[in-house]
């Protein structure tokens, strides 16, 4: 199984990138969805699909984000950086 | 060179637009459940209804910065009177006109934005506009495909990619060999302009919505004939 934190470091890394903000000020609470979402949609988007490529290319996993609770605020995978990680993390068990 | 994915090539308006985006120095992926008969397309198997059977068919594409538009053009029509369709019919208008430009939509949309610009063109019909006795679920399709064009383009503003539906009048393709002329006619005299339209009206359009020109217009329906 991939170290999760190594998945943590990247997730952050790229929604540093996407929000053009540094890697520091995000941590695992942080909300990627909702009204205190860290994130606009468009950002958001460009972080799944970089991620999506990073779990093919270094997890060796596909990551399907499409569901149709993904953006829901109780249910969702991106709910904060941590369900986000944990999720990335699950598909490598 | 830039990829342009276009479903329904084996025939009709598909064919004729893909033969037309290789003269104009495209290189085409032509998607159709048979086949496509044309030695300069890349013809892959596809059923657009299936989301599985396209993913299979393009994924090998997810990666290629080349892949720059994609034209929904796989259609099916069927004139009757609701009542006398059968629910399978009704379900496989559903299907192909409205869910298989959805989900081809969805998945090469995906890639499009990772380019940061890209063209996508959906196929209505003037029969939304005119309300057409006789084609109420084929029109229902359309006009699903029309309104999820105008909200997808929003999505899909953010990242250059311009969504737009051509919606054309009876247009002289195998879709309309089994309607009746007079039911062709009755059509064509509703519309601004009263002349049957021609595969190459709608490509002149299709080609100004693929061009640089277009950049800033999306989320529009253009009719071909007027309603």
């Amino acid at each position: 199984m991939v170290d999760r934190v190594l998945i943590l470091n990247k997730v952050i890394s790229v929604i540093g990138k996407a929000t053009e903000s540094s890697a520091e000020s995000f941590v695992e609470g942080i909300a990627l969805i909702g009204p205190e979402a860290a994130l606009n949609s468009r950002q958001l988007v460009e972080v799944l699909l970089e991620l999506e490529e990073f779990a093919e290319d270094d997890l060796g996993v596909e990551f399907d984000w499409t569901a149709d609770s993904a953006l829901s605020m109780t249910r969702s995978i991106m709910r904060t950086i941590g369900t986000l990680v944990d999720h990335l993390h699950g598909l490598t068990r | 060179m830039k990829k342009l994915i276009i479903t329904g090539t084996s025939s009709g308006l598909g064919a004729y637009i893909a033969e037309q985006a290789l003269v104009q120095g495209y290189h085409v992926i032509g998607l159709s459940r048979t086949e496509t008969k044309h030695s300069d397309i890349d013809w892959r198997r596809c059923d657009v209804a299936d989301p599985v059977s396209i993913k299979n068919a393009i994924w090998d594409l997810r990666r290629d910065s080349s892949v720059y538009g994609l034209i929904n053009a796989a259609g099916v029509a069927s004139m009757n009177l609701t009542i006398a369709t059968p629910p399978e019919t009704a379900h496989k208008l559903i299907a192909i006109n409205l869910l298989g430009t959805i989900y081809c939509s969805s998945l090469v949309g995906k890639w499009l934005i990772k380019q940061r610009v890209g063209r996508i063109i959906n196929f209505s019909s003037l029969a939304v506009q005119m309300a057409i006795k006789g084609e109420a679920i084929y029109a229902a399709s359309k006009a699903g495909v029309e309104t999820f064009s105008r909200s997808f383009a929003r999505e899909m503003g953010d990242f250059n990619v311009t969504v737009n539906t051509i919606a054309p009048g009876p247009i002289d393709t195998r879709l309309l060999a089994k309607v009746p002329k007079k039911n062709i006619e009755d059509i064509v005299n509703q519309q601004l302009i009263t002349r049957n339209g021609t595969p190459e009206d709608v490509w002149k359009v299709a080609k100004y919505l693929l061009s640089e020109d277009s950049a800033m217009i999306t989320g529009d329906v253009f009719h071909i004939g007027g309603a």
